[in-house]
C-alpha cells in the first residue's frame, strides 16, 4: 500500500472504513462462519491476538470478531503498516501494535504481542509460535502459512507443548484455493506489475511443483509463457508433464530461463552456482514465504546489486550477465501486490473462524498439540461459497 | 509545471525518470537495432516532430531515439491521466521539449496540446488523432503546413478516415494501427495482458471463476477475452458485427446482448474503440475506483473511465511497445522520405515484415524459406489452357 501523505487522519479513517466495507461485501462465507463462532462461543471472554498480514481482508475479519465482543490486539509490522486500516481498526476499539523501526522487527513484535496476553493468536509463519514459552498465557494458535506449518510440526513433535494449535495449511481447501489459485494469480501479476514486461513467448521456469508452483505455472501459461517445471520429486514432475508443461533437469532449465519463480520446494536456497547459470536479463522472483530461497548473503557479497527500478535489483554475475532480482527476494505477491484476492481470503478467514471455535472447545477439554478440524468443514465452506455465487448470479447483482 | 524550483528533490525525480527509460531501452531490441539504424541516415535532421502518445517511459524512449537521430521533438500526452512526472523531468533534462505535466486535467491537457501545436510540428506521431484534430480546429494555418501524421490507434485511424472523406486531410497519414506488427501484438496481447493486470491490481479480485464480459471483439477484445479465459474466467462477449460475434462463439465464449450478459457480470470491459457511458459519481472510496449507483446496483468504474491499463497500470509491456514504436519510428521515417498523396496510407508490408524479422533475429529464431517445389503449378495450367 502506498503512503498517502496528502490525507488527513479523518480521510485515512474514512478510506480505511470504505476499503474494509469493500472486502466485507465480497466475504459472505467469512461473515457466516464468524456468526457460527459467535453462536457457540462467548466472544466477550476471548482475547485474540493477530500476527496476520494486515490488509483490508484480515481487517474485516478482525473487525467482525471485535464487533462480536472479543478483545482484539493486532500486530502491524513495518512492511505492512497501512495507516488507513490502522485508523479504522483503532476507531473500532482494537489495539494495534505498529512498528516504528526496521530493527529487530520479529523479536520486538512477537514479544510485544505475547506481552498483551492474548488467549489465542492468529499466527503467520510461526513468528509468534517460535517465541512462545510455557511462561506465556496464550493457549491457542492458528497457523496458515506453509512456512509456519513446517516449523510447528517439527516443534510439536519434539516437545511437550502446552499449546493447542490448528494448522490451516494442512487443509486441502486452503491449499487449492489460497496456496494455488490465490498465490498463483497474485505472484504472476505482481511480477508483471513490477517489471512492465510481457509473458507471451517468455521462457518461465517454475522451481518446485507444489501448490504455489502449480499456481504460478497455470497463470504463466495462461498469459502465453512457455513453462518449464523442475522438481526433485519424480511424481510431481510426472504430474507437471501430464499437466502440459515442459519438464527438465534443473541445471539445463536454468540456463535458458527468462523468468524464474522459486516456489520453495526445499528448505535450502538455490546455490550461487545455480544463479550463475541464468542467462543475461533473467528475472528471479521468490514466491514461497517459507525458508530462504536465495543465497542473499553470498550474492550480495560477491556481486553488489544496483537498484534499476522500483523493486528490481540488478546483479552482474561472473560471466558478465546481469540478472534482475524482483521484489528484494521477498514473496512478490505481498511486496508488490495486495496479498491474495478477496474471494480467496473469504475462504481462508472462514477457516480461521472455524479454527478459533475448535480451539476454544479444545481448551475447555484440556486438549493440546495439533488440533484437527471437523471432517465436513471443507465441504460446508465450499458449498456455501458456491451458493453465494449462484445467489448473486440469480439476483443479477453486480458484485 | 514541475521544475527544479518547486520540487524538493528534483534530481531524484530526474533519476527516477532516467531509470524508467533505461529499463525500456534494455528491453527494446528492435528499436535499438533496426529503428536506430534506419532513422539515423540524416533524413530526420532538423525535422520538427510532435510525439503525442501516453507520456510514460516507452513513449519517452521513442522521443529520445528520434531526437538522437537529429529531429526537433516536442512531447505531449495523449490523455491527461497517463503522463508520468518522472519521465517528463528526465526528458526535459535531456533537452527535449515537453509540454505535458503529470496530474493534469482535461483543461490543462487542452492547453498542452495547443502548446504542442504552437511548436509548429511538420510531422505528428499521434494517438487518437488528438493533436491532428485540435490543430485542424484551433490552428488552421499550422494544420495546413503539416506534412504528415503517423497514427497509433484504431480510434484515431477512424477519425483520420472521416477527415479524409470530408475532404479535410490535406496531407498523407500513415495508420500505424494497420501494420500487422502493431495490431496483432499491441492491441491483442499488450492490451489483453495489461488490462487484466490493472483490473486485478486495482480491485484485488479473483479472476478464476469470475463472469467476465467483454464489449467488442476486435483485436483488443479478443486479447482480453483470451487472457481472461486462460486465467479461469467465464467469458461473455457483446458484439454487433455478426462475423466477429460468430468468431467469439467459435472461440468458445458466450455471446449475447448487453442485456443478457451484463446483469450477471462481475467484470465488464469495454473494448469497442468507441465512446462513453455512465452518469455522475456517487462516492469515491479508493484510488482509481469510482462507484456509481445505477438502479439498484453499484457499478465501480476503474481509473476514471480512462484506459485502465495505462491510467491504472503501467501501460503496455515494454516488448510490445518495442514493436509498436518501431512501426511509429519507421513510419515517421517513411513519411519524411516518401512522396505520398494526401489520405490515409498503410505502412508498406516490407517495412512491417522487417520489424518482425528483426525481433525474431534478436530471439535467435530462424525461419524456413519456401522451396521451389512448394510453389503452386497454376502457371502450367494457365499456359496449357491458353496455348
Amino acid at each position: 500500500m502506498s503512503t498517502h501523505y496528502e490525507l488527513s487522519p479523518e480521510e485515512d479513517l474514512e478510506i480505511g472504513k470504505a476499503r474494509i466495507a469493500e472486502a466485507a461485501r465480497l466475504m459472505p462465507v467469512t461473515t457466516h462462519f464468524v456468526s457460527n463462532l459467535v453462536a457457540s462461543v462467548n466472544a466477550n471472554e476471548l482475547h485474540i491476538g493477530s500476527a496476520l498480514y494486515l490488509d483490508h481482508k484480515s481487517a474485516y475479519f478482525l473487525l467482525l470478531l471485535s464487533q462480536a465482543g472479543a478483545q482484539i490486539t493486532v500486530l502491524a509490522t513495518i512492511e505492512t503498516v497501512d495507516e488507513q486500516l490502522i485508523c479504522a481498526l483503532r476507531d473500532a476499539g482494537i489495539t494495534v501494535l505498529a512498528n516504528s523501526s526496521y530493527d529487530d522487527v520479529e523479536v520486538v513484535d512477537a514479544n510485544s504481542l505475547l506481552a498483551c496476553k492474548p488467549d489465542l493468536v492468529l499466527d503467520e509463519g510461526g513468528r509468534i509460535f517460535n517465541k512462545h514459552t510455557t511462561a506465556h498465557e496464550t493457549w491457542g494458535i492458528t497457523e496458515h502459512l506453509p512456512a509456519g506449518s513446517a516449523a510447528l510440526e517439527n516443534s510439536l513433535l519434539q516437545s511437550s507443548h502446552s499449546l493447542a494449535v490448528v494448522d490451516l495449511n494442512n487443509i486441502n481447501l486452503k491449499k487449492t484455493v489460497d496456496n494455488t489459485v490465490g498465490v498463483g494469480q497474485s505472484s504472476v501479476l505482481a511480477f508483471l506489475d513490477i517489471t512492465n514486461l510481457q509473458l507471451g513467448g517468455q521462457r518461465v521456469l517454475v522451481h518446485g511443483y507444489g501448490c504455489a508452483g502449480r499456481g504460478v505455472a497455470r497463470f504463466s501459461k495462461a498469459l502465453g509463457a512457455k513453462v518449464t517445471v523442475v522438481d526433485p520429486d519424480p511424481v510431481q514432475l510426472l504430474d507437471a508433464c501430464f499437466d502440459g508443461y515442459h519438464t527438465a533437469e534443473d541445471s539445463h532449465a536454468a540456463s535458458v530461463a527468462d523468468v524464474v519463480f522459486l516456489t520453495g520446494y526445499k528448505d535450502t536456497p538455490v546455490s550461487l552456482e545455480w544463479l550463475e547459470q541464468l542467462p543475461n536479463a533473467a528475472c528471479v522472483c521468490v514466491v514461497s514465504d517459507g525458508a530462504p530461497q536465495l543465497p542473499m548473503t553470498e550474492l550480495e557479497k560477491q556481486y553488489p546489486g544496483e537498484t534499476v527500478r522500483h523493486l528490481v535489483t540488478q546483479y552482474q554475475l561472473g560471466a558478465g550477465q546481469r540478472i534482475n532480482l524482483i521484489g528484494n527476494g521477498l514473496p512478490i505477491y505481498t511486496v508488490a501486490g495486495q496479498g491474495t484476492p478477496i474471494e480467496v481470503a473469504d475462504i481462508t478467514f472462514a477457516l480461521q473462524a472455524a479454527a478459533i471455535e475448535r480451539l476454544v472447545e479444545s481448551h475447555q477439554n484440556n486438549e493440546t498439540g495439533l488440533i484437527s478440524l471437523s471432517d465436513t468443514l471443507e465441504r460446508d465452506i465450499a458449498k456455501l461459497k458456491l451458493e453465494h455465487r449462484d445467489a448473486a448470479h440469480r439476483s443479477g447483482e453486480l458484485q | 509545471v514541475q521544475n527544479r524550483h518547486n520540487i524538493p528533490d528534483y534530481e531524484a525525480l530526474v533519476d527516477d525518470g532516467k531509470a524508467r527509460i533505461k529499463w525500456v531501452e534494455h528491453h527494446s531490441p528492435v528499436m535499438n537495432s533496426l529503428v536506430k539504424k534506419t532513422v539515423s541516415d540524416g533524413s530526420l535532421t532538423g525535422k520538427r516532430i510532435a510525439v503525442v502518445v501516453h507520456l510514460e517511459a516507452k513513449t519517452a524512449f521513442l522521443a529520445t531515439v528520434l531526437a538522437d537521430a537529429g529531429a526537433e521533438v516536442v512531447a505531449a500526452g495523449s490523455n491527461p491521466r497517463t503522463t508520468n512526472g518522472a519521465v517528463v523531468a528526465a526528458l526535459r533534462d535531456r533537452g527535449i521539449n515537453v509540454v505535458a505535466q503529470a496530474d493534469g486535467d482535461m483543461h490543462s491537457w487542452e492547453q498542452e496540446l495547443l502548446a504542442a501545436a504552437d511548436f509548429e510540428p511538420e510531422y505528428i506521431i499521434d494517438d487518437g488523432a488528438e493533436l491532428t484534430l485540435r490543430m485542424a480546429k484551433h490552428r488552421p494555418e499550422l494544420f495546413a503546413r503539416l506534412k504528415g501524421v503517423s497514427e497509433e490507434t484504431t480510434t484515431g485511424t477512424a477519425r483520420l478516415h472521416a477527415m479524409h472523406a470530408a475532404g479535410q486531410l490535406p496531407f498523407p497519414a500513415l495508420t500505424a494501427n494497420a501494420a500487422r506488427c502493431k495490431h496483432l501484438f499491441d492491441n491483442r496481447y499488450g492490451t489483453g495482458q495489461t488490462t487484466l493486470q490493472a483490473i486485478l491490481r486495482i480491485t484485488n479480485r479473483q479472476i478464476s471463476g469470475a463472469r467476465f464480459v467483454v464489449v467488442g471483439y476486435g483485436y483488443v477484445g479478443r486479447g482480453i477475452a483470451e487472457y481472461a479465459r486462460g486465467m479461469g474466467a467465464r467469458v461473455g462477449v457483446v458484439e454487433i458485427d455478426p462475423v466477429r460475434a460468430l468468431e467469439a462463439h467459435t472461440d468458445g465464449h458466450d455471446v449475447g446482448t448487453a442485456k443478457q450478459l451484463m446483469p450477471n457480470a462481475e467484470f465488464i470491459v469495454t473494448a469497442m474503440g468507441g465512446m462513453r457511458g455512465i452518469s455522475r459519481p456517487e462516492f469515491a472510496y479508493r484510488a482509481n475506483v469510482t462507484t456509481y449507483k445505477v438502479g439498484q446496483r453499484s457499478v465501480h468504474v476503474l481509473s476514471g473511465g480512462a484506459l485502465v491499463n495505462i491510467a491504472g497500470g503501467s501501460g503496455h509491456p515494454v516488448e510490445i511497445m518495442d514493436l509498436t514504436f518501431s512501426v511509429q519510428g519507421l513510419g515517421a521515417h517513411y513519411l519524411i522520405n516518401t512522396a505520398m498523396e494526401p489520405g490515409v496510407h498503410i505502412l508498406p508490408k516490407s517495412v512491417d515484415d522487417s520489424i518482425a524479422a528483426a525481433r525474431l533475429a534478436c530471439l535467435g529464431i530462424v525461419l524456413d524459406t519456401v522451396r521451389d517445389e512448394q510453389a503452386d503449378n497454376i502457371s502450367d495450367w494457365i499456359k496449357a489452357t491458353t496455348s
